[in-house]
């Protein structure tokens, strides 16, 4: 369908570039600096219409809950509050586009799973979100599935590079892998990038989507035998594997696993005791970071090929993080939320490796008085994004610690 | 070896986690998504507690759809095991 900017099919939602275009061009345009969207709708509007009118946008995620989100800064009046300003001065969407690209203005603040405490918020300028993006006459006829959450950094730049060529975008994320299908093949989706957990939950497939020309995977780490399995379900397409975080937004591709770095970057990535570090001018603004160095881990272990240029692939994580089908989930926040709980002595938070998502989310209790399970999980479902919820409890004993008396991470 | 009932109870234990209603009986056709509402995390979670009952990673070659599926899965892995797994 011309002019179509987003179509969510699970929702009957439909944006066009006209919609868009009239909400941002009046002379005067109300719009929320602080959002938490309900709706991938709703996100991609947001997303959109700041890059447009060059304003700043925070998004909270859609499924913080009130306590996460009021501790991040989004209390209700913060989230009610309008930001007014002057409209799109170019004379039509095209020209405010390119416009959109040259000035500054657009910063989007969005939050990732720290190492330490809660979530911390991190703020891309256009620049560092559009390090991939590719605008030219070859992309006009593309169409995009939105397999990301529109409040994620994937997702985000997903939006950008369909907004920055008018392309379409069908929203596809957390459907069914039955509807994923037909609404590909319906809307004829060309361009295709999700987590590996979303490409493995489509899996088996009896049939193929011919329409799609490219496949990324990012976020997680992607098996050659699910790469193998894609270029039989997308026979038509180039398949490619994203290196991304939310606080450096994407760094590096490759056809394979093993992720070259380019000669623009050489000077600015190293590895350091088996960790891939990248510098600080390649980062967002990071609000709160633990450590202001000028080298940042990112937590990725990997192992290097050649020197010269860079070569590596990616092996796992630190222990640290825990990647529940893509969503970086930080133990330690789990854990302090979950000692807290009335019945609770101590708690271990840890992934455990999972067919469906990578990893899956279990915790150990050490129960005391009047500990339930149920009620645990009620409070933490109070208190933290579903993701953030561990699926396995076990009551047991005690902890197990390492020598220095931290919490082991490792599942037992 | 009868894994319907087992199954049943690993499924309710998911809905109850949820907050949902239990259910009285699995039939084969039943669908994990559609029917019983199970997203990608309920999912995972129903790999967990099979795989800690039987010892088999039941969508480890990919996601089944139905609780059929899930029966014969476990039912050859029993069988595979029985014969103590010719590949």
């Amino acid at each position: 369908m011309q002019d179509l900017f987003f179509h969510d099919p699970a929702r009957g939602e439909r944006i066009s570039y006209a919609d868009l275009w009239s909400e941002v061009s009046a002379p005067e345009v109300a719009q929320a600096p602080l959002v938490r969207p309900g709706t991938a709708g709703e996100a991609v509007r947001a997303i959109a219409k700041a890059v447009l009118l060059r304003r700043a946008l925070t998004l909270f995620d859609s499924d913080f809950s009130d306590a996460e989100s009021a501790a991040l800064g989004g209390t209700a009046a913060a989230l009610a509050a309008r930001g007014h300003g002057r409209g799109v001065p170019e004379r039509d969407l095209a020209a405010a586009l390119e416009a959109a690209r040259r000035e500054p203005g657009f910063r989007l603040t969005l939050f990732t799973s720290g190492t330490t405490g809660r979530p911390k918020k991190v703020t891309h300028d256009l620049a560092g979100l559009t390090r991939m993006l590719r605008v030219s006459s070859r992309h006009v006829a593309s169409v995009w599935g939105l397999a990301y959450n529109p409040t994620h950094i994937a997702g985000v730049q997903v939006v950008l590079q369909a907004l920055f060529n008018r392309n379409p975008l069908v929203h596809l994320f957390q459907a069914a892998p039955e509807r994923v299908v037909e609404w590909v093949r319906e809307a004829g989706v060309t361009h295709l990038s999700a987590t590996p957990s979303f490409y493995r939950l489509l899996l088996p497939q009896a049939t193929v989507l011919g329409s799609v020309r490219a496949v990324t995977l990012g976020g997680e780490r992607a098996g050659a035998g699910l790469l193998a399995e894609l270029a039989k379900l997308f026979p038509a397409a180039r398949i490619r594997n994203l290196y991304a975080s939310t606080e450096a937004g994407t760094l590096f591709e490759a056809e394979g696993e093993w992720f070259v770095v380019p000669e623009a970057l050489r000077d600015r990535v190293r590895i350091e005791e088996g960790g891939l570090t990248v510098h600080r001018s390649l980062l967002g603004t990071l609000d709160g970071g633990e450590d202001g160095g000028e080298w940042f881990a990112t937590g990725d272990l990997v192992e290097r090929a050649s020197g010269e240029p860079l070569r590596f692939r990616v092996l796992g994580r630190e222990q640290e993080g825990v990647s529940v089908g893509g969503h970086k989930v930080n133990p330690a926040e789990v854990e302090e939320v979950l000692t807290r709980c009335p019945g609770v002595r101590e708690a271990r938070v840890f992934g455990r490796a999972n067919s469906v998502l990578g990893q899956i989310l279990c915790a150990e209790v050490v129960a005391g008085a009047g500990f339930a399970e149920a009620e645990a999980r009620a409070w933490l479902a109070e208190r933290l994004q579903p993701v953030k919820v561990p699926r396995v409890f076990k009551v047991v004993p005690a902890i197990r610690r390492t020598r220095t008396g931290k919490v082991a991470r490792g599942a037992p | 070896m009868s894994s319907a009932p087992d199954l049943l109870r690993l499924v309710n234990q998911v809905l109850a986690n949820k907050r949902r209603p239990a259910v009285a009986r699995l039939p084969s056709e039943t669908r994990l998504r559609e029917d019983l509402g199970f997203d990608s995390l309920d999912l995972a979670e129903l790999t967990v507690r099979i795989e800690e009952a039987h010892g088999v990673d039941v969508f480890e070659k990919g996601v089944l759809r139905t609780a059929g599926e899930i029966e014969a899965r476990l039912g050859r892995a029993a069988c595979a095991d029985a014969r103590q797994s010719e590949d």
